[in-house]
């Protein structure tokens, strides 16, 4: 005789049901890898550098680091060099969310030990695969039907990335424009739930400080409108300079022979050594300096020397293989540049115009758009950092012109391009923008 | 007879389309009894993550604070040291590794000021003070930015600021705030308002206090001279042979017209700044040259009045000297009253009655008047003295 199980049919979850929890459980789970990811960081950088390093120091730490993260990145974890968006995306419209679960251990591990070590990279990128890749390992593990354990894929990237900008609705935006590529996409109520989620456990640890001490800005004359259009302008053909250098120096690298692999880290880590005992202000993520120029505390010529000396950093860095993404140094690019023409624009203007510190805001998120392609995301991102409104009509004006000039000069966005330097094609997504 | 087909597993009846239902329940239980473990499992290691992700977390933020500590000494030293850009790199780098804490920001804006960067110093107050309204540091420090750059207006709102958002408990720092507040409407020219804070403060600082001796000097400065008296006094009585004190007391007592007094401030006093000899040697002038005052005799009153007429025709004919072609009626007519007058009391036998005495001495402010438009008001501390002595007795107004 057979038991019966009348009470199990009542407490069967259905399988949406089931999908909301295990957003939510992979939002936490991704917002925890964020906050754990940047501590790591941190951790490593202070116990690399110490307080004050050396000239010494500051060659030697990216050198030696990066021989291990390339032998690292080339046998053990050969899946996570570079940013980590790129790769989501491909494993989110090609593989059906597959993601091997070494690849969030070795993009963690790998991430910590490069950015820690110096290199100029973000770490916004690899955490949206470390929280990809935690949301299909989670998928698998339960067993989700396929289509299920692709959908949980952005999802657990909108966590992460949620917990490592504290923007959960930039987040939520991010996922839609950039992974599922499309603004209408079903799964909005989820990717909402995981982001909120893990904003809640990242601002429970780290408390609800912002990213960046930001005053008010707002526009000051109507004529400053020019002015930021102005900084689209440049803004646009900063990405496009970004962007080329980056990708034909990656070609170069992989020009090199298989055998180079394990050393073209390296080859990074001395090039990057050599700045960082030049200019040490362009060292891992930067945001102190970001912080700086958005306050107006950085002058003309520093603000031209980290824009152009970060920009090329990061090329180098991202190029010969290391582990780290471009979100931060796109930030960082674009305060210098605006906060540089806002300089010169507050210097000669024949009408009143805002501080340095405004410019510098509406560069960030300029760059952002040109470079990522993601321009909705740069507003409410910049609107959730600031927590402003009167600085979102510049920063519309700025991002469309950055975002429309790159994308007239450079048709596939860089992530794309990347991919397709791997020999990956994405499907043709339609953008929202 | 129909034949029923079996499940080979469990026996049972197979349904139309020829599953076990038995056989399916089972298998859905087991699913779900897996899908309810496996979430549960989850949701254990999420909690188990999130404390040891928090732990991590707190030790890294205490890694921070202290770093910040490290810098903000760093900075000390080196501002101490004068070497001010190394000193702002360093408060720079304490406010980055802990932002929370308002000491390095407040650390921070001190340094750019002393390096002259108020622009910037005001930016980081300014940040400061939006987070915290009633910052009464930052407030404090804006207000001087303020004053520096010649904002009177700022200079108010945020020193105002500044001293509504003391906590009682800081009243002494409070009253050396109001005290440069003061200071600063009184360069101002604003005396209405900084005599309003000085009476607030009149009822804060503790008696007998240096802090009351600044108090009546400022009373002083400000045109209140019988509260500055007071305020002398209060020190005076906790100190009586307080050389400042003193001193500020027969200044005060000078600008009282309290001549006698003065006198004997001045004489107790050990202070020998010049302007406290000046006063002393004008009093002593005074003093012995009043034909007004009282308990001196005839000859004394006499030869007084006769000798400030005669100090005073002497600087008319010196005007007259330098500008001949003042000889004008006005002036011919002064010189001739002057005459008179000296002639009419040059006899020893004179004895010139009080209305005399004024009369003589309002003679004296009228040639003293007309030479101070003709040649410019004379300096030397007969001539002022004399005018004093006429301003005491009511006999300075003009005809």
């Amino acid at each position: 005789m057979i038991r019966r199980f009348p009470s199990i049919q009542q407490l069967r979850l259905r399988e949406h049901q089931l999908f909301l929890a295990l957003s939510i459980v992979v939002g936490i789970l991704g917002g925890l890898s964020a906050v754990l990811f940047a501590t790591g960081i941190e951790r490593v950088s202070r116990a690399l550098f110490g307080l004050d390093p050396s000239a010494t120091r500051l060659f030697l730490v990216p050198t030696v680091v990066s021989v291990i993260t390339g032998v690292l990145l080339a046998y053990v974890f050969p899946d996570v060099r570079g940013s980590g968006v790129p790769q989501t995306e491909a494993a989110f419209h090609l593989h059906g969310g597959r993601i091997p679960a070494r690849v969030p251990l070795g993009k963690f591990v790998t991430g910590v030990l490069c950015i820690g070590s110096g290199h100029s990279m973000g770490r916004e990128g690899p955490s949206v695969q470390i929280g990809a890749g935690i949301a299909s390992l989670v998928a698998r593990w339960v067993r989700l039907s396929p289509e299920r354990m692709k959908e949980l894929v952005p999802i657990g990237a909108a966590g992460a990335l949620s917990a490592a900008f504290n923007t959960p609705v930039a987040a939520v935006i991010f996922a839609l424009e950039e992974i599922i590529g499309d603004m209408n996409a079903t799964l909005l109520g989820s990717t909402v739930v995981a982001s909120v989620a893990s904003v809640i456990v990242e601002r429970s640890i780290l408390g609800n400080e912002p990213l960046f001490r930001v005053p008010t800005y707002h526009l000051v004359h109507p004529a400053e409108v020019a002015a930021y259009a102005l900084l689209g302008i440049v803004g646009g053909v900063a990405s496009l300079v970004f962007c080329t250098l980056l990708l034909r120096l990656r070609a170069l690298f992989a020009r090199l022979p298989a055998r180079t692999r394990a050393l073209q880290p390296a080859i990074g880590g001395v090039l990057i050594g050599a700045v960082l005992v030049l200019v040490p202000e362009v060292k891992g993520v930067g945001y102190e300096y970001v912080d700086l120029a958005l306050n107006g505390g950085l002058v003309l010529k520093t603000l031209l020397l980290l824009f152009t000396v970060k920009l090329v950093a990061t090329v180098v860095s991202y190029a010969s293989g290391n582990a780290g993404g471009i979100f931060a140094p796109s930030l960082f690019i674009g305060a210098m540049v605006g906060g540089a023409l806002g300089t010169a624009v507050h210097a000669i203007a024949p009408f009143p115009t805002g501080e340095p510190g405004a410019y510098a805001l509406v560069g960030m998120g300029a760059l952002f758009a040109g470079i990522i392609r993601a321009p909705m995301t740069s507003v409410f991102m910049i609107f959730e950092i600031t927590q402003d409104y009167q600085i979102l009509v510049p920063l519309m004006v700025a991002n469309l012109l950055s975002f429309s000039i790159s994308r007239r000069y450079q048709p596939t966005p860089v992530y794309h391009a990347l991919l397709a330097q791997d020999g990956i094609r994405l499907p043709q997504a339609e953008s929202a923008s | 007879m129909t034949t029923v087909s079996r499940c080979e597993v469990c026996g049972t009846a197979l349904n139309q389309d020829g599953r076990c239902p038995q056989c399916a329940l089972r298998r859905e239980s087991q699913f779900v009894h897996r899908e309810l473990v496996v979430l549960g499992v989850l949701i254990g290691i999420a909690v188990v993550a999130f404390l040891a992700t928090r732990a991590v977390a707190t030790a890294n933020r205490r890694m921070h604070v202290q770093d910040a500590q490290a810098w903000f000494n760093r900075q000390q030293s080196a501002a101490r040291a004068g070497r001010l850009d190394e000193a702002i790199d360093a408060a720079r780098r304490a406010v980055a590794e802990d932002p929370n804490d308002r000491r390095y920001r407040l650390a921070l804006a001190d340094v750019l000021a002393a390096s002259a960067r108020d622009g910037e110093a005001e930016r980081v107050l300014l940040s400061l003070r939006s987070e915290a309204p009633d910052n009464a540091d930052a407030s404090l420090r804006l207000a001087r930015i303020a004053v520096r750059r010649s904002d009177g207006d700022a200079a108010r709102r945020y020193y105002r600021a500044a001293l509504a958002a003391f906590e009682p408990s800081d009243m002494p720092i409070r009253d050396q705030v109001r005290l440069e507040f003061v200071h600063f409407l009184l360069d101002q020219s604003d005396r209405n308002r900084a005599l309003a804070e000085l009476v607030v403060l009149s009822g804060t600082l503790p008696d007998g206090s240096d802090a009351r001796l600044e108090l009546g000097r400022l009373y002083l400065r400000a045109g209140d001279a019988a509260r500055a008296t007071e305020e002398f006094a209060n020190v005076l009585h906790a100190h009586p042979n307080h050389a400042e004190a003193l001193a500020a007391a027969g200044q005060a007592a000078f600008a009282e017209g309290d001549y006698a007094s003065a006198q004997r401030y001045f004489t107790a006093t050990t202070v020998t700044s010049p302007d406290v000899i000046e006063l002393r040697n004008l009093v002593t002038l005074i003093l012995t040259n009043d034909p007004l005052a009282r308990r001196i005799g005839t000859r004394e009153r006499t030869r007084r009045l006769t000798a400030g007429i005669n100090a005073a025709v002497v600087l008319l004919n010196e005007c007259l000297t330098r500008q001949p072609t003042r000889n004008d009626t006005l002036v011919g007519a002064l010189a001739a009253e002057a005459r008179a007058v000296e002639r009419r009391w040059a006899s020893a036998a004179s004895r010139p009655t009080l209305d005399d005495v004024e009369e003589g001495m309002e003679l004296i402010v009228r040639i003293e008047r007309t030479v101070a438009e003709a040649c410019g008001a004379p300096v030397t501390p007969i001539h002022q003295a004399l005018l004093l002595i006429a301003k005491q007795h009511g006999l300075d107004d003009k005809r």
